[in-house]
C-alpha cells in the first residue's frame, strides 16, 4: 500500500495505481484532461492533468505516473493552475469555438475546462486561426471536424488498440497536424461510433444524432442492449417520449466502456412506422387484419377457442429468446403450468444465430437465450412444430419473428387453426398471425435479460409504449384470465418474486440485481458455499 | 504539378531493384519491430523512384505488414518524403541562420524568379522544385543548397545560374 498526501489530505492507495485515477478517488472528480481514457493505453500528450509532485523539479502529468509510498501531490495551487490554464490556451489557440453549432456543446470536455481551468481572453485572433477540414463524413456513422480535434489520440488508439482496424492517424505535423482517416480508408467498422463516445470535444460526431437535440433536453435510463447474446449495459438517452440515441454504459465485466453500432442504433425501431400499436383482427385467413380494440380483441381469441372445439381445443404456445426473463416465467407458469397450453420451447434449434466478433458482437442475436435456458425452456425443431401444427389448435407465439429467422418453419404456422401473435413490430409472423396483440419495445417496458455469461441485467422502461400498446407481462396475465387462471401476481415486481421463489437458478435476484447485473451461477455458488 | 516521372512504373507492381530488395531484407532483419523499418524503406522507395507514387505507401505497408495509417504519419511528418513529385531537380535552399546571414534569401529570391516557382512548387515541366530547408550542417560553406545527393556551397548568383543551365542543357539531352 502507498501512503500518500493529496491535496493536504491522507490517503492509501493500492501499489502501483495510476496516478490520476488516485487523485480522481481523493478529489472526487477527474483532473482537468483530455487524452487519458482508462480503457486505453497511456499516451500523455494533451499535458492537462499536471500535478506537483513534492520533490520534482517539475510538474508531472498524473496520467503516466503512478502512486509512491510518501508522495505529496498538489492537484490545486497557484502553479497548477497557472500551468493548466496555459496548455489550455494552447489547445484552444486553433479552435473554431463553434460551439453554438457544435453537438458536443454541454457535454466537450473543452467547454467544461475552460469554465473551470481557463477563463483568460483568447490569444489569437479568428482570421488568424489554422483552417482545417470541416464536416467530413469519415465514415456511414461519424463525422470529423478537424478543427475542433484537440489531438488526444484516443480516436487513433481505439481504432489502433481496440478494434485494430487503423483506420485512423494523426497527419501532419505542428499545428497542422490533423486527425484523419488514412488515405483511401473509412471508419466503417461495427464500433465506429465509440470514437464519437471517447472524443472529448466535438471533432467526432454522430451522424446519427447530429443536429437532433441538444444534449441537456436529454434525459438518460439505464437499458440492455438486445442485439445480441453479450448485453451491452447502454444508457438510453431520450426526451419527451422521444429517443434520440444509446450510448455504452461502463461495465467491466461486460462491454466495459464500449458498445457496437449495430446495436446503438436498434432504437430506430421504437419510432419506426412497422410499430405495432393497436390489436388486429383477421376474419379469416386470406383476408385483411383489421384494427381492433383490446376488448374485442380478446372476445375473438375466446371465439376462436369455441370454433376450435371448445374446451378441447389445445392451445400451443411458442416462447422466444427474445422476451424477458419474468415475461417467459409468466408465460410459462400462467399459461402453460396453470392453462395447461403445451410448450413447444422457446426457440427453434439454430435459428437467429449469425457471425460474431472478438470484441462484444455475438454470435447469438437474441437477448435471453441463457434465461430461457435457466428456466428450464428447451429448443425446438421444425419436425416438432410440422407434428404439432393441426387445425385444432390455438398457436400463442410471444415474441421474436420465427417466420423471418426460419421461413420453412414458418410456413408450419399457417397450419394452426389460429395464431395469436405477441409482440411490439409489425413481422413476417405478425402477418401469418390473426390475431396480433402489441406490446411495448424494450425501451419502454421494464425486465430482465441473462447474457451469454449467465449475468442477469435488467433495465427500465424509458418512455411510454405507443398507441394500444401494452407491456406483454399485462398480456400474459389477461390471457391467463381470460382462459379462466387469473395469475396472483400483478406487476413485475410481483413476477420477480415469485420467480426467485419458484425457480432455484434466480434465487439469487431476490435480494436484487443491481445496476451493473448479478452473475447468477457465481451467486448462487456463493450462496451454497454460505449454505 | 508536373506529370508522373518516367521512372514510375505504369502499372501499381512495384519492386525494388535487386540491389535494392537486398538492402531491404537486411532492413527488415535489422529491427525488432517492422514499424522501425518503415522509414528507411519509404527512403530506399525515394531513392528508386524520385519520390512516393500513388500505391507505394500501400505497397510499402503491405510489404512490412503495418497499417497504412502508420505510414502515411510518418510520410506527412516528415518533410523529406514526397508524395507529389519533386520534379527532377529539388533545389533545396537552407535558410537558417548561417545561410541567411550570408545571403540565402538573394539565392532564393533569385531562383524563384528565374524559375517561375516559389518555395514547394514544381514547374509545368517537372523539371525544377524549390524548397527551402532547414540547416543542412555546411555552415561553413554558406550559403548551400543541397540538390540530390550533392552539395552545392559558398551559392552566388553567378553559380546559380551556371548550375541551372547546365541542368537544362542535361534535360534538353534527355540524360
Ligand atoms: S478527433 Fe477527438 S478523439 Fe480523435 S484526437 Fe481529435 S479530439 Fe481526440
Ligand atoms: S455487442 Fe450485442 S449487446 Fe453489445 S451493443 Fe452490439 S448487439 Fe448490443
Ligand atoms: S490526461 Fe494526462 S497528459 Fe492527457
Amino acid at each position: 500500500m502507498a501512503k500518500m498526501t493529496i491535496d493536504g489530505k491522507e490517503h492509501e492507495f493500492e501499489d502501483g495505481m495510476n496516478l490520476f485515477e488516485a487523485c480522481a478517488v481523493a478529489r472526487g472528480e477527474n483532473l482537468p484532461h483530455f487524452c487519458y481514457h482508462p480503457g486505453l493505453s497511456i499516451a500523455g500528450v494533451c499535458r492537462m492533468c499536471q500535478v506537483e509532485v513534492e520533490g520534482m523539479p517539475k510538474l508531472m502529468i498524473a496520467c503516466n505516473s503512478q502512486v509512491k509510498d510518501g508522495m505529496v501531490v498538489h492537484t490545486r495551487n497557484e502553479r497548477v493552475d497557472g500551468a493548466v490554464r496555459q496548455i489550455l490556451n494552447f489547445h484552444l489557440l486553433h479552435h473554431p469555438v463553434d460551439c453554438p453549432v457544435c453537438d458536443q456543446a454541454g457535454e466537450c470536455s473543452l467547454q467544461d475546462f475552460y469554465m473551470a481551468n481557463g477563463l483568460y481572453e483568447a490569444d489569437v485572433d479568428i482570421e488568424d486561426k489554422i483552417a482545417k477540414g470541416k464536416v467530413k463524413p469519415i465514415g456511414e456513422m461519424v463525422m470529423l471536424d478537424a478543427e475542433r480535434c484537440v489531438l488526444c489520440a484516443r480516436c487513433t488508439r481505439f481504432t489502433t488498440e481496440i478494434t485494430q482496424t487503423h483506420e485512423m492517424g494523426i497527419f501532419n505535423r505542428g499545428d497542422h497536424s490533423e486527425i484523419d482517416v488514412a488515405p483511401g480508408k473509412t471508419l466503417d467498422n461495427n464500433y465506429s461510433l465509440n470514437t464519437v463516445d471517447i472524443c472529448p470535444v466535438g471533432a467526432l460526431t454522430s451522424r446519427d444524432f447530429r443536429f437532433r437535440r441538444r444534449v441537456w433536453w436529454l434525459s438518460e435510463t439505464d437499458g440492455i442492449c438486445h442485439g445480441c447474446a453479450t448485453g451491452c449495459n447502454m444508457s438510453i438517452h431520450h426526451s419527451e417520449g422521444i429517443v434520440y440515441r444509446t450510448k455504452p454504459r461502463d461495465n467491466m465485466d461486460v462491454n466495459r466502456y464500449w458498445m457496437c453500432d449495430h446495436g446503438r442504433t436498434l432504437y430506430h425501431e421504437i419510432a419506426e412506422s412497422d410499430r405495432l400499436t393497436q390489436p388486429s383482427v383477421r376474419k379469416a385467413r386470406g383476408e385483411l387484419a383489421q384494427t381492433a380494440s383490446w376488448d374485442h380483441a380478446y372476445r375473438s381469441i375466446e371465439a376462436a377457442g369455441k370454433a376450435l372445439g371448445g374446451d378441447d381445443a389445445a392451445l400451443m404456445i411458442i416462447l422466444s429468446p427474445h422476451a424477458t426473463v419474468e415475461e417467459l416465467y409468466a408465460a410459462k407458469s400462467v399459461l402453460s403450468d396453470s392453462v395447461g397450453g403445451a410448450l413447444l420451447g422457446y426457440r427453434l434449434r439454430g435459428s437467429e444465430i449469425g457471425e460474431g466478433d472478438e470484441l462484444l458482437f455475438d454470435a447469438d442475436r437474441t437477448p435471453n437465450a441463457a434465461g430461457a435456458k435457466k428456466l428450464g425452456l428447451a429448443e425446438y425443431d421444425a419436425k416438432q412444430l410440422e407434428a404439432a401444427a393441426n387445425e385444432k389448435t390455438m398457436l400463442l407465439v410471444v415474441g421474436g419473428d420465427l417466420a423471418l429467422a426460419a421461413p420453412d418453419a414458418g410456413a408450419a404456422l399457417s397450419k394452426f387453426g389460429c395464431v395469436v401473435y405477441l409482440g411490439w413490430q409489425e413481422n413476417s409472423t405478425s402477418m401469418l398471425a390473426d390475431i396480433v396483440l402489441p406490446t411495448s419495445h424494450y425501451a419502454e417496458r421494464e425486465g430482465t435479460f441473462v447474457n451469454r455469461e449467465g449475468r442477469a441485467q435488467t433495465f427500465a422502461a424509458a418512455i411510454d409504449a405507443p398507441g394500444e400498446a401494452r407491456d406483454p407481462l399485462r398480456v400474459i396475465r389477461e390471457l391467463g384470465a381470460l382462459f379462466g387462471h387469473e395469475p396472483t401476481w400483478d406487476g413485475i415486481e410481483a413476477v420477480r418474486s415469485e420467480l426467485c421463489a419458484r425457480e432455484g437458478a434466480f434465487a439469487a435476484m431476490a435480494q436484487g440485481v443491481g445496476p451493473l447485473g448479478l452473475a447468477l451461477d457465481a451467486a448462487a455458488e456463493s450462496e451454497v458455499e454460505r449454505a | 504539378m508536373s506529370e508522373e516521372s518516367p521512372q514510375v512504373p505504369a502499372d501499381t507492381e512495384f519492386a525494388f531493384t535487386a540491389e535494392r530488395e537486398e538492402r531491404y531484407q537486411e532492413l527488415v532483419r535489422r529491427y525488432p519491430t517492422n514499424f522501425s523499418a518503415i522509414m528507411p524503406t519509404l527512403w530506399l522507395c525515394q531513392e528508386q523512384w524520385g519520390w512516393l507514387p500513388a500505391g507505394v505507401p500501400e505497397w510499402v505497408a503491405q510489404r512490412l505488414d503495418v497499417p497504412v495509417a502508420r505510414v502515411y504519419e510518418l510520410i506527412t511528418f516528415y518533410t523529406m518524403y514526397y508524395l507529389e513529385n519533386p520534379g527532377r531537380y529539388n533545389l533545396q535552399v537552407c535558410r537558417n541562420v548561417s545561410c541567411h546571414l550570408m545571403g540565402a534569401q538573394k539565392i532564393v529570391s533569385h531562383l524563384r524568379d528565374k524559375l517561375g516557382i516559389s518555395h514547394n512548387q514544381t514547374d509545368a515541366e517537372g523539371q525544377f522544385r524549390l524548397e527551402e530547408v532547414e540547416c543542412l550542417g555546411a555552415c561553413g560553406f554558406a550559403p548551400m543548397m543541397q540538390v540530390g545527393k550533392h552539395y552545392y556551397e559558398n551559392l552566388t548568383i553567378e553559380k546559380v545560374d551556371q548550375l541551372v543551365a547546365g541542368w537544362r542543357q542535361e534535360g534538353e539531352r534527355g540524360e
